[in-house]
């Protein structure tokens, strides 16, 4: 093998250091208006009356769209269609979409939404979850304010409790928080002669945006594409629908090309969130560190629409007890409407916030059973074949275990005493550790397959046309170095086509830790297929059996006789072969359902060490060092891998110590990149990253997806490394320097 | 949007624009630009001074420091003659925005103790308390310009730190600045000047006071942090609580000042 | 109004509102559009360009301040299609993920090492702190630099 396993430069670096690769942001038609949304003030009202006429008379401004010019279904949604498209009566979020405007420039088209002028009846608002559930509580939606309910039991924790020498009951809160990729919600549109809305958008999921745009524009999906230029980062904010219908509406209303390009106040005011959750746990265990039982009420605050909510949800309650044998579970969860704004997928889909809590309320156990905590997780954590805590079967790779004993043999866990020492009064320093487990793929229940093909050009170099985006983590390479090894050429000989819904076979999002499961997949299948067409070719026109026919780099050859892959091309073609072949690949799924879409059959784990220093007087947590120990399956290529771990770490260490909107009323309060805190250069510790020996057998060549789960864990890591350095434990994230201070103290007092 | 821009050739012409009618004013950018992007002073003709290289300057005379109010925080970061006699203003000076922020922002009115203003045909000077009126506000008349700082060159002893949501490019929640010499066990010219946890920076006096009337002692020290933390009138914001501002005000002094044990010792 | 300026080498005029700025002028008048938006406050670093060889944003600068003044963007680091070594390192180290903070980031590096040829780790940071990104947790950014730096200074 020379591509797999090695690092292979990202195909797209050049481009991107050079500036000249185009994000939807960068695009420019000539005539192009520019599109805005007019945004509900409030959190919660009727729509009495909408007058476009103030905007219309402003210089610019070319038209005003309400939702009685959506001509088709006026609604979207992931899973639960709740969203209108725009809002004909009620607005259930401060930034509900209630018209749309066009104008010659942004400036005027964002002056023409201040200008529409809404008469609105204000209803009762309700803005955190247990309000929500309160009888009587003001409604978000007719159905009420549980989005979806979900109760899991195994064994019995009725008499499992009784059975545990120490029991311990925690409350946990996660903030909402922000994707902030570096770029906003950004597309634009243009209708065709032939009738065909063509939008370009930044986006992780053209294919369902394209049967969403369909829906709300009535029209069939065949005059519908959806391309995907360069993606800004995106981390689950664009997965799915966010400016793709505004400018499809706007640009068949207008005749003309229309560009949005949302404004950072916008973008991370209004748009899905990380779900902010109330998490109720229960932990009991055996005084030797065995755990016995655990339950876990679980509430999300999926905000005024579903967006992902339900599923978001179902995550939190598959990996909220962790990859542990424990023989008695209870788990309820609830995603809950609130008037906030919605929150939707990012990073994690929901883990990282039970991990959080779960895994500092098992680091507390650890001490309260006076284990070394990585040595009580050792002793529970579950192994392929065993049950893990819903009563899944960890029937495919397992490598939990692995991943804890390789911070066991890490450097920073065998000299965390030593680390511990520091000179400074004033500061304090401690180690933690922490793992996760995230599944991979989208669930039992929801369509989740992937198709690629492979082509070869005239000039004998290869394509593979995938359905999915490669947002930023660099997959569109790895895709490339399947291929290439299957096809036993250089990676520099193949290039990856990305989502476009007309000429793309369709591969769902990029989203879930999938893709290198399903698309690689995919194009391993398809280029296997290739490479017997290419052989049987070769063969026909030599007069000999396929099997005779071996590939080199430059191209086959047999008993003697060479050619290079262009030959073949234009062999295939005299022999009327298409010159590609399609694959499709569908994500195993697992044998024992649980119902709910739960659970997973391919599960990645990760284990996280942090060393921190936490400063006395002010509370300040800074992280110096972390170790990631990632079950990824085989790796494709070692820096990619790096990638996905130290940026994911950098996402943890905000989601730890930095991250948290602020939302007052449901208003965002703080909404720039100067208000809303994520990590610089400086904030970042050195970050050691190692993959454990776990190989995927339904992966291609071994691997499996990590982008979730290289963060997923860093955040309880970090608290419990505070735990370990001044001895309190805080219960709420992002972790609050103030609290911190006054848990200090208190516990000096005590 | 105002659609007029001047770029006056020097001080001079700037100070007869001003006379002539209001100004919105652009000398580094940083702040102007997006308060125009959020819609405010819409009709108003921008003066840009940022060229006036007469107000672009550093000197250190007789053991007083003058620098000019166009000088970027990037040309006192680079002021060999600074490093010398400031670092504190240089350590406060790291902590503002990036790189990018520090080479177009400028000193303006930005931590010193004297102000010179200039109007055509007057210049008036007054010590930096009584132009700081208020969160962004000073004593600035609309036909003014700001000339110049100027310091006397502080003590020996110079300590800042900055409390910050993380380590770069934060906005302040609570910031000390601390000067002080030392004379038979004793703390001499002492100066605490606290950051964000009042209308406008502002000066512990009491502290400073007690901290001068006897020999240093590190209960002395405690104390001293509780009385600057009294002087503070902090608020509460996205950022912080103004009990928690408060706290930090407390505990930086203290943290400024703990050094200063071992150096009076050796003052004694 | 109009404005002239040297832009990437060439001298250039443009046509402008006052209160126009320099990053949408380099994006729309000449779409350069490998200078970002990320934030429009100067928060972010992804229009980081040079001027008169300092890094600004060019997003807190307005269009007629860059009257005179040399103005160079990403596009004019590679000039002829020879990547710089900067841009090189990025490539090698991994530096780009998804790459929209990555020319900002690349405009700081130059800025950094044509000032200090031989920046420390500590020193590398604090010059892209101004350059937020999400994806790659800085280490290999600053790998990058580290990278470009020594072959800098002893080309091979």
């Amino acid at each position: 093998m020379s591509e797999i396993g090695t690092t292979v430069f990202r195909k797209d670096a050049r481009a991107k250091v050079t500036g000249e690769a185009l994000y939807a942001t960068d695009l420019f038609e000539e005539g192009m208006l520019h599109g805005a949304v007019v945004r509900s003030p409030v959190p919660h009202a009727r729509i009495l009356s909408i007058d476009a006429g103030p905007a219309l008379a402003l210089p610019g401004v070319f038209a005003v769209l309400t939702s009685k010019d959506v001509p088709g279904k006026n609604e979207f949604g992931v899973i639960t269609r709740d969203q209108p498209v725009l809002c004909n009566d009620t607005v259930r979020f401060t930034g509900d979409a209630v018209a749309l405007v066009a104008a010659e420039t942004r400036e005027q088209a964002y002056q023409g939404a201040r200008e529409v002028r809404v008469a609105y009846d204000p209803l009762p608002s309700v803005f955190d979850v247990e309000s929500a559930l309160r009888e009587h509580a003001p409604l978000v939606h007719e159905k009420g304010n549980i989005l979806k309910h979900v109760h899991l039991e195994k064994g019995n924790v009725e008499s499992g409790f009784p059975e545990a020498d120490i029991v311990l009951s925690e409350t946990f809160r996660t903030a909402p928080g922000e994707h902030m990729p570096l770029e906003t919600e950004a597309g634009l549109a243009k209708v065709s002669q032939d009738g065909v809305i063509t939008i370009w958008a930044s986006t992780q999921s053209a294919y369902r945006d394209q049967r969403d745009l369909a829906h709300a524009l009535g029209l069939p999906e065949n005059r519908i594409r959806v391309i995907v230029p360069h993606v800004g980062g995106a981390f689950g904010r664009k997965d799915g629908i966010t400016v793709q219908i505004y400018l499809a509406l706007l640009a068949r209303a207008t005749g003309r090309p229309v560009k949005m390009h949302c404004p950072r106040e916008e973008s991370a005011s209004f748009f899905p969130k990380r779900h902010g959750t109330l998490l109720k746990y229960k932990v009991g265990a055996k005084r030797d560190g065995t755990l016995v039982a655990a339950a876990l009420e679980a509430y999300y605050d999926t905000g005024a629409y579903a967006v992902f909510g339900e599923k978001v949800m179902g995550a939190g309650v598959e990996y909220g007890l962790g990859g542990y044998r424990i023989p008695h579970t209870q788990i309820n969860g609830y995603s809950v409407y609130t008037n906030n704004p919605p929150a939707g997928a990012f990073r994690g889909f929901g883990m990282p916030q039970v991990t959080f809590a779960w895994e500092s309320l098992l680091d507390e156990l650890a001490y309260r059973c006076g284990m070394d905590p990585l040595e009580f997780r050792l002793k529970n954590s579950a192994d392929h074949g065993e049950e893990g805590p819903l009563g899944q079967i960890f029937e495919t790779s397992t490598g939990l275990r692995q991943t804890l004993e390789g911070v066991r043999s890490s450097p920073l866990w065998k000299k965390r005493l030593d680390l511990k020492t520091v000179s400074d009064p004033f500061k304090a320093r401690g180690v933690g550790v922490a793992s996760c487990i995230k599944g991979c793929g989208l669930g039992i229940g929801m369509p989740d397959f992937a198709e690629a093909e492979v082509q070869i050009l005239p000039e004998g170099t290869f394509v593979a046309r995938v359905g999915v985006t490669d947002m930023g983590e660099g997959i569109a390479t790895t895709f490339c170095q399947i291929v290439a090894e299957l096809l036993g050429v250089s990676s520099e000989s193949v290039e990856c086509i990305q989502s476009d819904t007309f000429l793309n076979p369709p591969g769902g999002p990029t989203a879930a830790s999938r893709n290198t499961i399903l698309t690689g997949k995919a194009c391993f299948l398809a280029a296997e297929d290739l490479k017997r067409v290419l052989c049987e070719t070769a063969a026909r026109h030599w007069g000999g059996a396929p099997e005779g026919v071996v590939l080199t780099k430059s191209g086959p050859r047999m008993e003697g006789r060479t050619a290079s892959f262009s030959e073949v091309s234009s062999w295939m073609v005299e022999q009327g072969k298409p010159p590609g072949v399609r694959a499709r690949y569908d994500m195993p799924v697992a044998s024992r359902p649980l119902g709910y879409g739960l659970p997973h059959r391919i599960y990645s784990f990760a284990s996280h060490a942090a060393l921190v220093e936490v400063d006395r007087l002010t509370g300040q947590v800074t992280v110096l060092e972390v170790s990631a120990f990632l079950d990824c399956g085989n790796v494709l290529n070692p820096q990619g891998l790096e990638g996905q771990s130290e940026g994911g770490v950098a996402q943890g260490i905000g989601f730890a110590l930095m991250e948290k909107n602020v939302i007052q009323e449901g208003s965002v309060l703080n909404n720039k990149l100067s208000t809303y805190i994520i990590p610089t250069a400086p904030d970042m510790p050195a970050v050691e990253t190692s993959a454990v020996d776990t190989y995927e057998e339904a992966g291609p060549f071994g691997a499996k997806g990590i982008a979730e789960a290289a963060s997923g864990s860093v955040a309880p890591a970090i608290f419990n490394a505070v735990r370990d350095a001044v001895g309190v434990r805080l219960r709420d994230l992002p972790l609050s320097p103030e609290q911190l201070v006054e848990a200090m103290m208190e516990r000096h007092e005590s | 949007m105002s659609l007029e821009y001047i770029r006056p050739r020097n001080v001079e012409e700037a100070l007869e624009c001003l006379l002539s009618r209001t100004f919105k004013i652009l000398a580094g950018g940083t702040d102007l630009v997006i308060q125009l992007r959020e819609g405010r002073h819409k009709d108003l003709p921008i003066l840009d001074i940022s060229r006036l290289s007469e107000l672009r300057f550093i000197r250190e005379k007789d053991g007083k420091t003058v620098i000019g109010a166009l000088t970027t925080l990037s040309d006192l970061l680079s002021s060999e003659s600074l490093r010398r006699t400031a670092p504190v203003l240089l350590a406060a000076v790291r902590e503002i925005g990036s790189v990018q922020i520090r080479n177009m922002g400028t000193i303006g009115t930005r931590f010193c103790q004297i102000v010179s203003l200039g109007r055509k045909g007057r210049t008036r000077t007054m010590p930096l308390p009584d132009f700081l009126l208020g969160p962004c506000k000073t004593v600035l008349e609309s036909c003014e310009l700001i000339h110049s700082v100027s310091f006397s060159t502080p003590p020996v002893y110079q300590h800042f730190e900055k409390l910050g949501e993380r380590k770069a490019q934060a906005i302040s929640i609570a910031s000390t600045a601390l000067v002080s010499g030392f004379k038979n066990g004793r703390l001499k010219g002492i100066r605490v000047a606290l950051g964000s946890v009042a209308p406008t920076v502002i000066r512990a006096k009491q502290a400073e006071a007690f901290l001068e009337s006897r020999p240093l002692t590190p209960d002395m020290i405690l104390d001293a942090g509780e009385m600057a933390a009294q002087e503070a009138s902090p608020i509460s914001d996205v950022r912080a609580t103004a009990a928690y501002r408060r706290k930090m005000v407390m505990a930086m002094v203290t943290r400024g000042l703990w050094p200063c044990l071992k150096e009076v010792g050796e003052s004694r | 109004m109009e404005i002239s300026f040297i832009l990437n080498g060439n001298p250039v005029n443009a046509g402008i509102a006052p209160t126009q700025t320099l990053l949408d002028v380099l994006r729309e008048s000449f779409r350069l559009t490998g200078t970002k938006e990320g934030c429009s406050e100067g928060e972010c670093g992804a229009c980081t360009v040079l001027v008169n060889g300092k890094a600004v944003v060019s997003c807190l600068m307005l269009a007629p301040q860059a009257e005179g003044c040399e103005v160079t963007t990403i596009e004019g680091l590679s000039l002829g299609g020879e990547l710089h070594p900067i841009q090189t390192a990025f490539v090698k180290e991994g530096a780009v993920q998804c790459g929209y903070c990555t020319p900002g980031a690349v405009m700081s590096s130059y800025a950094l090492l044509s000032e200090n040829p031989r920046p420390g780790e500590g020193e590398i940071r604090a010059a892209i702190a101004g350059n937020l990104c999400r994806c790659t947790g800085y280490q290999k950014i600053v790998k990058a630099v580290q990278r470009a730096a020594e072959e800098m200074d002893d080309p091979v």
